[in-house]
C-alpha cells in the first residue's frame, strides 16, 4: 500500500511498513547511520540515525522504524546534528584509528562519516579510551583477522552470520566498555566458522579484514575492478575482482543474483591459485614419462581416437567419467548424457561429496 | 482438584489453626537468615520438645516480616507481639516466661513497632511473614487461589481486563505502564500462542521488594500469572528470576512443584477447561536482562540485549508471540483486585498512582526493612515516620529512589507525594521500589559516581551513547571526586548526560544520567566544591582531605595533626599546629559544637575520641606557659581596619599581623570578644580564658580602639585604611510578633545575657521564668536564670527535642539542672496582671517539612492554654544589625551581608565581610574561619601569595604502640562540677580531662591522615 510522508518538510511517497531510513535514502536525504545493513534486520544500536517523530516518544532509529501514513519526520535540524556528532565523537573515542595503516583507509564508513561530520583531532570533545581496553586480536582464522580496537560494535557481523549465512558463529562477549567480538566459545579457529567472509564483507571498519592473500591491500590501491562469475561451481556467484598490477588481489562478493554479496571460502579466497607457476594452461601429452604440450584440436582428436579404441577393445564398462563442480549444472548433464548415450556406460562420477 | 477441594482445605486449616494456643512465626526472609534466625528457630524447636511443648505451639517460619534492622525476630500471636535482636540465648526465657507463664518478656520486645507499621498499609505484604511459604495450603487458607476460581468461574477474559483497568493498577516494576492496557492489548492480538512472562530480575542496588515478595508469598505471584493468562489467552508462563536469589528460586519451586500437585497449574485447572502451566528461567546476572526485551532475548537463549521497541512485547514479544511481562508485585497485586474489587483498590492512593507500593528501605534510617504504603504518603512520612529518621543525630541529605536509574531528592522536597508522577518531576523515578536514604555524610559526587559506575559496567554494550558515553561521564565525575575537576566540568557533564538519556536505546541507558542529572540539579553546590575549592565536606573523596575531623573543622584547624602531638604529648607543638588555623583553642575547647567529633572515623568503631578536651588539655598548658607570638618586624605598608573585635575580627586580626600587617581594629563595647564576652555566660567560657587568649592576640600586632562605632566603611576608606573587614556580628534580636511582648517583663535573650555577663546583678529569687527558644541563647538564659534563684525555670520550643538547635550536651545540662521543656508549644500572648505574667500557649502540632528538612510546626486549633510567670526571655533568633552599612553594603533578605562566598568580599572592593554578620547566627568556630580565610584574600588583594608563614604540612610521627588503643574502648568524659555546686555560682561546669586522660583519648586516635596525599 502506498503512504505519503514528510520528510523535513518534503512530501514523500513511500510503501506501507518500508523502512524510513532506505526512504529517506531513496529520496535523497541523508540520514547518517553505521549499523544499518541492508541485508540483515534493523539492529537500532550505533544511535546515528535518530530522528524526530511526531507523536512518537523521544528520539527514534529511522533504520528500526516503519513508515506509516502521514508520518511526519525531522530527519536534520541542528540539535540532531549535534547529538550525531557526539555519538560519532564517542564512536571515534573508543576506536583506533591508525588509518594510515589501516586496510580499510579510504573505504571506511566510519572515517567516512568523520570525515562528513568534521571530527578532526582538534574538533573531538572526548578523549580517546580504546588504548585503555584489553587489545583482543584474533588471528586463528586461516582467511581473516580480527582486531577489537576498530570494532564498532555495530553487530552486522554477527547478524550476517546468523541472518545470512545461518551460522551464528560470532557474539558479543563482557558488556559495557569491554564489549568485544568473540567468534564461538574463543577463537575463530576452534569456532564453527566455515569461512565464507559474510563478516568480513559486512563490516563498515577494518576490524574484521581479509588476511592478504599475496600482498596487504586496500581499496584506493586498487587499479581495476573486473566483475565476473565465480569459476568454483555451478552456482555463478557474480564476483568482482580487485585487481593491481596485473594481478587479482582481492574478490568481493557482488550484490547481485544469484548470491547477493555472499560467497564460500573458496570464491572469496581461492584465488591463489590464478597466478600459480603449476597451473595447467594448456593440454599435455605424456609421452614416456615427459610431458609435450599440444594444441586443444590434436588433444581431443587423439582422446577421441584413443576412447574409441578401449570401447571396442574392452568394451564400454571398461571406462568411467569424473565430473567437476566447477563446470555448470547443464555442462555436468551433457557429460552424463555423453557418458550413457555415447560411450555407453554408467560410470560417472562427481567430485562433490559433501 | 475442584472448587470444593479449595474450600475444605481453607476450612480446615482455619479450624486446626485455632488448636494451638500459641502461634510463633520465625522469619527466614534473606536479612533475617543472614543474621542467624535459622539458629533462632532451631534453639525454639529443641527447647519446646525438651519441654513437651509442641502441641501448645505452633511455629511457622515464613518470609520478611518487614523490620529487617531488628532481626533475627519472632512474631508471636495471640499477643501480636515482636521479639526482636534475639540471640539463642534469649529463646529459654521466651519460652519458660512466655509459653509456660503466659508473660511477655518485656525486655525483648519491639517497641518502634507502632511507629513502624502505623502509616504502612500491607496488601501485598499481608502474607508476607504470616505464612509458611513453602505450604500451598496455608496459602489457601489465606482465600489462596480463591481469586482465579472467582476468575474462571464468574469472569470473561474481557471483564477480567476491565477490572484490572479500572482499578488503575500500574506496574510496579517502575515505568507505571496501566497494567490493564497491557493485557488488553495482549488479548487483542491474534496469535496461535501467546505468554505471561513474570520479571522477577531484580537489580538495583538497595532493592529487595520483589525477593521478599517471592520468598514469603509465590503463590500469590503464581495465581496472578494464572489469571493474566486467563485474560490474554496465554498457556504458557515464565518468572525469569535472577540467580543471586536462590532461595526465592527454591521456594519457586517448591511452589510450582505444590502447585501442580494440586491442579492449580497445568492442564484443566479447577477443572474449568482452562490450561497454564509455569517454568522458571534463571537468569545470569546482568542487570540489563530486567529490560523486558532483553529478558525476552534471554530466555530465548541468546545474549540478553535489548532491542529496539516498537515492536512492543504485547505485538512481538517472547518467540515473537504477543506476550505480558509483568513485575513481581504487580502480578502479586492481581488477585487483590479481584477478590476485594477495583473500586476497593483504587480507593487507595492518589489519582493517578493507585494502591499501595513496596519499597525497600536503606541507608541511613533508623528502621531499614521492607514497607509498603499507599501511593500518596509523602517521602517524608516514610523516612522519618515509619523510617524513624536518620540515626546518631545527622542531618538527613537525600532519598534516594529507583536506583541507578533513579535521582536523589532533596530535604526540600520531603513533602513529595510518592506517586509515578510526582517523582519523575523531581527528577528520579518510582521505580522498582528501592529507597536509599543519605545523610550528611555522603557526598553526592560519589553517590552520582557509584551509580554511574554499576550502570557503566552493566550497559549491554551494544548501543553507543550507553557504552561509551556513560564511561565518558564516569570519568568526569572520577577526577571531580580525585580534586582534578575542571570548571566546565559541570558543563560537560550536563551535556554528556542529557544526551546520553536522550538517545540511548533502552531504559538502562536512557535513566543511568538521572543519579548525574538530578544531583546537579539539587546538590550542585557540592560539584563546586570539589573543582573549585577542592572540597569534599562529607568526608567522603579521600584525595582531598587528610582527616575527616579537619575537613569539617569550618576553621580547618589540622586536628589530626595536633592529635598526634598530644599522643606524643608534645603541647606545645599541638598548640603551635592549633594556632595556624584558630587563635581561640582554649575558648573553642569550652565551646565549640565540636563538628569534628561527629565525623570522627573512631566513632563508626565505639565512640569518638573527645577532640575537645584534648585541645583543653594543651590549650591551657599554652595559657598557663604564657606563649606568645611577636608582631611583624617588617610591616607591609597596607592598612587594614576592622569593625567589630568578636571571635571573627579578631581571628581576622591575628593572621593578618602574622601576614605582615598591623591592624587597627574597631570595638563599640568597653571590651573586645563580641558574642564570646557578652553572649556566652562564664559557667561554659570563664571570663579569665578569654581575656588571656584576647591579649595574647591583641599582642601579636593589633591597635584597638575601643569604645568606637564605625558607621560607614567609605569613611575608614577615605581615611587611608586600603581595606576593612566587617565583622558586626548578629546581635539584633527577633521578634514573635505577638500580644503583649513589649512588656517590661519579657526580656530579649541578648540583652538579658549582655547585662549578666557586663557584671549587672538581676535577681530572680523565688520567679517563675519562661524562656522561648531552642537554641543556645536559649538554653543559656534559662541556665543563667537559675544561676540567679529563680524558683521555676521553663523553657518553651515548638518543635521536639529532635530538632532542638542547641548542642546537645547543652540541653542535657539544661535538664540536669532543672530547666524544664514544654516541646511543641508556642507563646501567643503575654498579659500582665497585678505583678505577674500571664502567658497563653498554644500546642503545636509538626506536619510536613520544609525547605531545611525539618518538621514544620503549626498551631493545634483550640489547644490554648495558660500558665502564670513572672517574667519570660525570647531567645528565638537574632540577624545582623546590617542596617548601618544598608546605603554602601549589598544586604541580603535575611539581613546578612552579600559577600562573594571563595574570598568574602562585598560589593565594595576592598571591603570584606564575614562571621555572624555574614552567615547569620552560628557558632563561634564558624566565624574564626571566616576570619582567617579573609586575612589570606585581604592578603592577596593586595597583590601577594596569601601564604600564611607556617610553613608546609608534616605528617606527626608517632612512637607509641598502637595497637593497645585498637581494641574498644568508650571515650573518657571530663568530670563536671555537681549540679548543686552548679546552679548557685557561675564557676565553670566542665573541669575538663587529666593529662594522662587526654594523651589516652589522643592515642585512641586512628590517625586516618597517615600517609595521605591531598589535591589542593
Amino acid at each position: 500500500m502506498e503512504v505519503e510522508i514528510t520528510i523535513d518538510g518534503k512530501k514523500i511517497k513511500a510503501q506501507k511498513n518500508e523502512n524510513l531510513l532506505r526512504v529517506a535514502k531513496k529520496n535523497g536525504i541523508y540520514i547518517p547511520s553505521l549499523c544499518y545493513y541492508e541485508k540483515i534486520s534493523p539492529t537500532g544500536v550505533c544511535r546515528l540515525c535518530l530522528v524526530k517523530v511526531e507523536n512518537m516518544r523521544g528520539l527514534v532509529p529511522a533504520c528500526a522504524t516503519f513508515v506509516t501514513d502521514g508520518m511526519k519526520v525531522i530527519a536534520n535540524d541542528e540539535e540532531l546534528f549535534e547529538l550525531r556528532r557526539d555519538i560519532l565523537d564517542m564512536l571515534l573515542s573508543e576506536h583506533n584509528a591508525d588509518c594510515i595503516a589501516c586496510d580499510k583507509n579510504g573505504s571506511c564508513e566510519l572515517q567516512d562519516l568523520a570525515y562528513r561530520f568534521g571530527l578532526e583531532l582538534k574538533n573531538r570533545k572526548f578523549r580517546p579510551l580504546w588504548h585503555e581496553l584489553e587489545l583482543r586480536r584474533d588471528e586463528s582464522s586461516y582467511v581473516l583477522s580480527f582486531d577489537s580496537s576498530k570494532c564498532v560494535k555495530c553487530q552486522r557481523c554477527i547478524k550476517a552470520c546468523y541472518e545470512i549465512q545461518g551460522k551464528g558463529v560470532l557474539s558479543f562477549a563482557k558488556r559495557g566498555m569491554e564489549t568485544y567480538l568473540v567468534a564461538g566459545f574463543g577463537t575463530w579457529k576452534d569456532s564453527e566458522c566455515d569461512a565464507c567472509g559474510e563478516c568480513v564483507q559486512a563490516c563498515p571498519v577494518g576490524a574484521i579484514v581479509e588476511k592478504p592473500v599475496f600482498e596487504r591491500v586496500r581499496a584506493i590501491d586498487v587499479e581495476k575492478k573486473v566483475e565476473t562469475t565465480c569459476p568454483y561451481c555451478g552456482v555463478g556467484c557474480q564476483i568482482e575482482l580487485w585487481v593491481k598490477e596485473g594481478k587479482i588481489v582481492k574478490v568481493r562478493g557482488l550484490d547481485e543474483k544469484p548470491n547477493n554479496g555472499s560467497l564460500c571460502v573458496k570464491g572469496r579466497f581461492g584465488f591463489s591459485f590464478v597466478h600459480s607457476e603449476e597451473r595447467l594452461k594448456s593440454p599435455l601429452l605424456r609421452e614416456g614419462n615427459q610431458f609435450k604440450e599440444i594444441g586443444w584440436d590434436e588433444a581431443i582428436r587423439i582422446f577421441v581416437e584413443r576412447i574409441k579404441e578401449i570401447k571396442e577393445k574392452y568394451g564400454p564398462e571398461s571406462i568411467a567419467v569424473l565430473a567437476s563442480a566447477k563446470i555448470t549444472n547443464e555442462e555436468n548433464y551433457l557429460l552424463q548424457k555423453f557418458t550413457r548415450v555415447v560411450l555407453g556406460t554408467n560410470n560417472i562420477d562427481h567430485c562433490a561429496r559433501l | 482438584m475442584k472448587r470444593d477441594d479449595l474450600f475444605r482445605i481453607k476450612e480446615e486449616r482455619q479450624r486446626k489453626a485455632k488448636e494451638a494456643k500459641y502461634e510463633v512465626f520465625t522469619c527466614s526472609g534473606a536479612s533475617c537468615i543472614s543474621s542467624r534466625s535459622l539458629e533462632i528457630k532451631e534453639a525454639l524447636l529443641h527447647g519446646l520438645k525438651k519441654d513437651n511443648l509442641m502441641d501448645r505451639v505452633k511455629i511457622i517460619e515464613t518470609g520478611c516480616m518487614g523490620p529487617c534492622q531488628e532481626g533475627p525476630l519472632l512474631y508471636v500471636k495471640p499477643e501480636e507481639i515482636y521479639y526482636v535482636r534475639l540471640t539463642k540465648e534469649d529463646i529459654p526465657e521466651i519460652i519458660g516466661t512466655h509459653i509456660k507463664e503466659g508473660k511477655i518478656v518485656e525486655r525483648l520486645v519491639w517497641r518502634n513497632e507502632s511507629s513502624f507499621f502505623e502509616k504502612q498499609k500491607k496488601v501485598v505484604l499481608s502474607n508476607s511473614g504470616r505464612i509458611d511459604p513453602e505450604d500451598i495450603e496455608a496459602y489457601i487458607e489465606k482465600d489462596g487461589y480463591f481469586a482465579l476460581l472467582k476468575v474462571l468461574e464468574e469472569m470473561t477474559p474481557e471483564k477480567v481486563i476491565e477490572e484490572i483497568l479500572k482499578s488503575g493498577l500500574r506496574g510496579r516494576g517502575g515505568a507505571g505502564f496501566p497494567t490493564g492496557l497491557k493485557w488488553k492489548l495482549a488479548r487483542e492480538r491474534e496469535a496461535d500462542e501467546k505468554f505471561v512472562i513474570c520479571n522477577a530480575d531484580e537489580g538495583d542496588p538497595g532493592a529487595f521488594m520483589d525477593r521478599a515478595v517471592l520468598e514469603g508469598d509465590p503463590h500469590a505471584v503464581l495465581e496472578g500469572m494464572a489469571i493474566a493468562a486467563y485474560a490474554i489467552g496465554a498457556k504458557k508462563g515464565y518468572i525469569y528470576v535472577r540467580a543471586e536469589y536462590p532461595l526465592a528460586i527454591k521456594r519457586l519451586e517448591i511452589a510450582i512443584s505444590q502447585a501442580r500437585n494440586y491442579g492449580l497449574l497445568g492442564r484443566n485447572i479447577l477443572e474449568k477447561n482452562f490450561d497454564f502451566d509455569v517454568d522458571l528461567r534463571i537468569g545470569a546476572g546482568a542487570f540489563v536482562c530486567g529490560e523486558e526485551t532483553a529478558l525476552i532475548a534471554s530466555i530465548e537463549g541468546k545474549r540478553g540485549m535489548p532491542r529496539p521497541r516498537p515492536p512492543f512485547p504485547v505485538e512481538r514479544g517472547l518467540w515473537g508471540k504477543p506476550t505480558v511481562i509483568n513485575n513481581v508485585e504487580t502480578f502479586a497485586t492481581v488477585r487483590h483486585i479481584i477478590l476485594n474489587g477495583s473500586s476497593w483498590f483504587s480507593s487507595i492512593g492518589t489519582e493517578n498512582s493507585k494502591g499501595t507500593k513496596i519499597f525497600a528501605l536503606s541507608g541511613k534510617v533508623e528502621n531499614t526493612g521492607l514497607v509498603e504504603v499507599p501511593m500518596g504518603i509523602t517521602l517524608g512520612e516514610i523516612v522519618f515516620d515509619i523510617g524513624g529518621g536518620t540515626p546518631k543525630g545527622k542531618k538527613f541529605k537525600a532519598v534516594q529512589t529507583g536506583g541507578p536509574s533513579g535521582g536523589c531528592i532533596p530535604p526540600s522536597l520531603l513533602n513529595l507525594p510518592v506517586d509515578y508522577e510526582s517523582l519523575k518531576e523531581a527528577g528520579a523515578i518510582m521505580g522498582s521500589g528501592g529507597m536509599i536514604v543519605l545523610d550528611e555524610d555522603n557526598c553526592m559526587v560519589n553517590m552520582a559516581k557509584y551509580f554511574v559506575e554499576f550502570t557503566m559496567s552493566e550497559s549491554c554494550g551494544q548501543c553507543t551513547p550507553c557504552r561509551v558515553g556513560l564511561k565518558h561521564l564516569y570519568d568526569i565525575l572520577d577526577r571531580i571526586t580525585k580534586g582534578k575537576g575542571k570548571p566546565d566540568d559541570l558543563i560537560r557533564l550536563e551535556k554528556i548526560a542529557k544526551e546520553v538519556r536522550d538517545s540511548s536505546l533502552c531504559g538502562l541507558g536512557q535513566t543511568a544520567p538521572n543519579p548525574i542529572l538530578s544531583t546537579l540539579d539539587y546538590f550542585r553546590d557540592e560539584y563546586e566544591d570539589h573543582i573549585l575549592r577542592k572540597r569534599c565536606k562529607a568526608s567522603v573523596c579521600a584525595s582531598l582531605f587528610f582527616a575527616p575531623c579537619s575537613n569539617t573543622c569550618p576553621a580547618e584547624v589540622d586536628v589530626s595533626r595536633y592529635v598526634a602531638y598530644v599522643c606524643e604529648g608534645k603541647l606545645e607543638e599541638a598548640f603551635l599546629t592549633h594556632m595556624e588555623n584558630n587563635p581561640f583553642p582554649a575558648s573553642c575547647s569550652r565551646i565549640c559544637p565540636a563538628f569534628c567529633e561527629g565525623k570522627c572515623e573512631r566513632g563508626k568503631m565505639d565512640d569518638p575520641i573527645s577532640i575537645r578536651e584534648i585541645k583543653r588539655i594543651f590549650a591551657d598548658y599554652a595559657l598557663k606557659k604564657d606563649i606568645r607570638f611577636d608582631p611583624p618586624k617588617r610591616e607591609k605598608k597596607e592598612r587594614v581596619a576592622i569593625i567589630g573585635g568578636g571571635p571573627s575580627g579578631l581571628s581576622l586580626a591575628f593572621y593578618l599581623t602574622r601576614l605582615g600587617y598591623r591592624p587597627t581594629l574597631f570595638e563599640e563595647s568597653e571590651k573586645l570578644g563580641g558574642m564570646m564576652r557578652y553572649g556566652i555566660p562564664p559557667y561554659r567560657l570563664p571570663k579569665r580564658i578569654l581575656d588571656l587568649e584576647i591579649s595574647r592576640i591583641v599582642d601579636a600586632g593589633v591597635d584597638v580602639r575601643l569604645k568606637k562605632r564605625v558607621s560607614s566603611v567609605r569613611e575608614l576608606l577615605s581615611q587611608g585604611f586600603d581595606a576593612v573587614y566587617v565583622s558586626i556580628g548578629a546581635s539584633l534580636s527577633q521578634r514573635l510578633n505577638v500580644e503583649g511582648e513589649r512588656s517590661p517583663s519579657v526580656l530579649d535573650g541578648i540583652e538579658f545575657l549582655r547585662r549578666i555577663n557586663e557584671g549587672e546583678k538581676i535577681d530572680l529569687q523565688g520567679k517563675r521564668v519562661l524562656v522561648v527558644g531552642g537554641g543556645s541563647t536559649a538554653m543559656d538564659a534559662a541556665r543563667v536564670a537559675l544561676r540567679l534563684k529563680a524558683k521555676d525555670v521553663f523553657l518553651s520550643y515548638r518543635r521536639t527535642r529532635l530538632e532542638m538547635p542547641a548542642q546537645k550536651v547543652e540541653v542535657e545540662e539544661a535538664e540536669e539542672e532543672g530547666v524544664k521543656m514544654l516541646f511543641l508549644t508556642n507563646p501567643v500572648a503575654f498579659r500582665t496582671n497585678g505583678g505577674g505574667l500571664e502567658v497563653e500557649f498554644v500546642k503545636m502540632g509538626l506536619k510536613g517539612f520544609d525547605r531545611m528538612g525539618r518538621r514544620n510546626p503549626y498551631p493545634i486549633e483550640g489547644s490554648q492554654f495558660s500558665m502564670p510567670f513572672d517574667i519570660a526571655i525570647l531567645c528565638i533568633g537574632q540577624k545582623p544589625n546590617s542596617q548601618i552599612f544598608s546605603e554602601e553594603l549589598e544586604i541580603e533578605k535575611d539581613g546578612t551581608f552579600k559577600v562573594d562566598p571563595d574570598t568574602l568580599m562585598t560589593s565594595i572592593p576592598g571591603v570584606f565581610a564575614g562571621g555572624d554578620a555574614v552567615l547569620g547566627p552560628a557558632t563561634v568556630v564558624e566565624a574564626i574561619g571566616h576570619g582567617r580565610k579573609a586575612a589570606i584574600s585581604i592578603d592577596k588583594y593586595f597583590g601577594y601569595s596569601g601564604e600564611l608563614p607556617f610553613g608546609e604540612r608534616q605528617e606527626v610521627k608517632t612512637t607509641y604502640n598502637e595497637e593497645e588503643f585498637l581494641k574498644e574502648t568508650r571515650r573518657k568524659k571530663p568530670n563536671l562540677k555537681a549540679v548543686a555546686e552548679r546552679i548557685t555560682s557561675f564557676v565553670e561546669v566542665n573541669e575538663g580531662l587529666s593529662l594522662e586522660d587526654a594523651i589516652f583519648e589522643a592515642r585512641r586516635c586512628l590517625h586516618c591522615d597517615r600517609g595521605k596525599r591531598v589535591v589542593r
